[in-house]
């Protein structure tokens, strides 16, 4: 069975390292979300408090409740793991354009306004 | 809260997935979903916000689009991703495919007939030489690799599993959702009395679309046609083991050696952006020559791009470059009905409909919502043979 598909692979990035270390990262991903739902499925036939095989296990199959549940930990993970790329630009803007600008400002020996006027620190 | 999709059907060839195997598919849905509801509706903004204002002149093509857009680190790291994940699906389904090719072989081929269904396989017809270029969306396989010595079914076993996981479980437990809209909106609908005899889907890879032709057309003879031998042996296997009769047949859309005039009704479904630039006057002309007199052809794609503006068509393009999916752009902006007219339909015979897509990405695809001719519904190219005077 082949696992990579015929033909070139489009590139994204300028250095073609990023790219191939973009698809560990991703595989990763995948790995630990493959334990945690593992060890979630041995916690919830823990649960039932009766002696449980691994083939027991094998066939444990989530019901409509822990399938919501376990979906919704598995996208956290996912968001957790892609926020800077999720989060892009979206830093809260408090009108410095830069850590230096904010270094200076508060080092300043007299008061001077922390906020540029007009904008808005939300 | 996030809804889990529901379960793809499990008829007698869908290969199984250990607890493991399911706990990945799941993180590959996840990461899937993640990535079209939330990072792909950024491109749009990081067009609006960032590269358009900066570009010196309005951008004239989709092209132009495409490269000053690729320079932006946020639009890089989403399509990145965007082809990872793709690469996911396929590693994910074929590690579960992998490992039970010879037993799937095995039961497709002492799979009764009971529904009275035959295949028919040519090992001579050659693989149209763009299959053998790229392998289509990605699919490790392709259509068409052989993965056992016996009655190999791995390609359709790929097919059918992975395709269920990339469309996150919407083209419903059948995978039919898309045949279902052409047959039952689009046939039982507009043409109420239209009743063919003979049908034929060109294309039919594992039948999804196939097998609700014979549920509306219960008295019709049904053929497959597809260039591939493992998605044929699947796709009658998984035919018998849901009770349709559908004759299923090795053979070549371009020249299918069935008699001039013996179908009344000849379709397909996704397959013209699959082939190439010659391949389709090819199909077309063989489909006029298929056709009896006061027959249909329907070709069932996407929107074409003359009626998108130049972003849309840019983030619909994502697959001709970045999935595998050379000929999508070129077929996008062909002129079908004018493709229809140079294969002898005449000229008021041929139109175009649509209908609401199977289609799961819909706007997710473009990251703002399409009014009229949306990429979530199917276009349709209708073509009707002349009643001989
Ligand atoms: C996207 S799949 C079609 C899916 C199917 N029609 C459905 O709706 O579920 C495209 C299929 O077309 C087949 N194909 C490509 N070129 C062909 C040709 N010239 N003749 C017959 N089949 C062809 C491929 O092997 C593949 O199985």
């Amino acid at each position: 069975m082949r696992f990579r598909a015929r033909g070139p692979r489009p590139r994204f990035f300028a250095d073609p390292e990023l790219d191939r270390f973009h698809v560990m990262l991703v595989a990763l991903l995948g790995e630990v979300s493959v334990l945690r739902d593992r060890l979630d499925a041995v916690e919830r036939v823990l649960d039932s408090g009766r002696p449980f095989t691994r083939a027991d296990l094998e066939a444990y199959e989530p019901d409509a409740a822990a399938a919501a549940e376990r979906e919704a930990e598995r996208s956290a993970l996912v968001e957790r793991v892609l926020r800077v790329v999720l989060e892009d630009g979206a830093e809260a803007d408090t009108g410095y354009a830069t850590v230096e600008d904010v270094v200076a400002t508060v080092s300043a020996p007299h008061p001077v306004p922390l906020v540029t006027p007009g904008r808005k620190t939300s | 809260m996030t809804v889990t999709p529901p379960k793809q059907f499990a008829h007698a060839v869908l290969p199984s997935a250990t607890l493991d195997e399911r706990a990945r598919e799941d993180a590959v849905r996840t990461l899937r979903r993640t990535v079209l509801d939330r990072l792909v509706p950024g491109v749009a903004d990081a067009w609006r916000d960032r590269v358009e204002p900066a570009l010196p002149d309005p951008a004239a093509t989709r092209a132009e689009i495409r490269s000053a857009m690729l320079a932006d680190p946020f639009v890089q790291h989403t399509f990145s991703l965007r082809r990872i994940v793709q690469e996911q699906v396929w590693d994910t389904t074929a590690q579960i495919v992998g490992r039970q090719a010879e037993d799937l072989a095995e039961r497709a081929s002492s799979m009764p007939a009971r529904a009275g269904g035959t295949l028919q396989l040519d090992p001579d017809l050659p693989i149209p030489p763009y299959l053998k270029t790229l392998d289509v969306h990605g699919m490790p396989t392709g259509y068409w690799d052989e993965v056992t010595d016996g009655h190999d079914v791995a390609a359709g076993a790929m097919y059918d599993r992975g395709v269920y996981l990339y469309a996150l479980g919407r083209s419903g437990p059948l995978g039919d959702s898309r045949g279902r809209s052409v047959a039952f909106d689009f046939f039982a609908e507009r043409l109420p009395d239209f009743r063919p005899a003979r049908i034929l889907d060109l294309g039919c890879s594992v039948g999804h679309s196939l097998l609700p032709y014979a549920e509306l057309y219960p008295e019709a003879e049904i053929w497959g046609i597809d260039v591939a031998p493992g998605v044929l042996r699947y796709a009658h296997a998984r035919a018998e083991s849901l009770g349709r009769r559908v004759h299923f047949a090795q053979r070549d859309a371009e020249d299918t050696r069935f008699a001039a005039g013996s179908f009344d009704l000849v379709v397909s479904h996704i397959l013209l952006h699959e082939t190439s630039a010659a391949s389709l006057p090819r199909i077309f002309a063989e489909c006029h020559r298929l056709l009896a007199p006061g027959g249909y052809m329907v070709h069932a794609e996407l929107p074409q791009y003359a009626d998108q503006d130049l972003f849309t068509q840019f983030m619909i393009d994502y697959d001709t470059f970045y999935n595998n999916e050379p000929f999508w752009g070129a077929m996008h902006d062909t002129d079908l009905d004018r493709l229809a007219v140079e294969a002898g339909f005449a000229p008021e015979d041929v139109s175009v409909a649509f209908v609401a897509s199977g289609r799961t990405e819909g706007t997710d695809r473009t990251g703002r919502s399409q009014p009229g001719r949306s990429p979530g519904q199917l276009q349709l190219t209708v073509a009707r043979k002349a009643v001989a005077r």
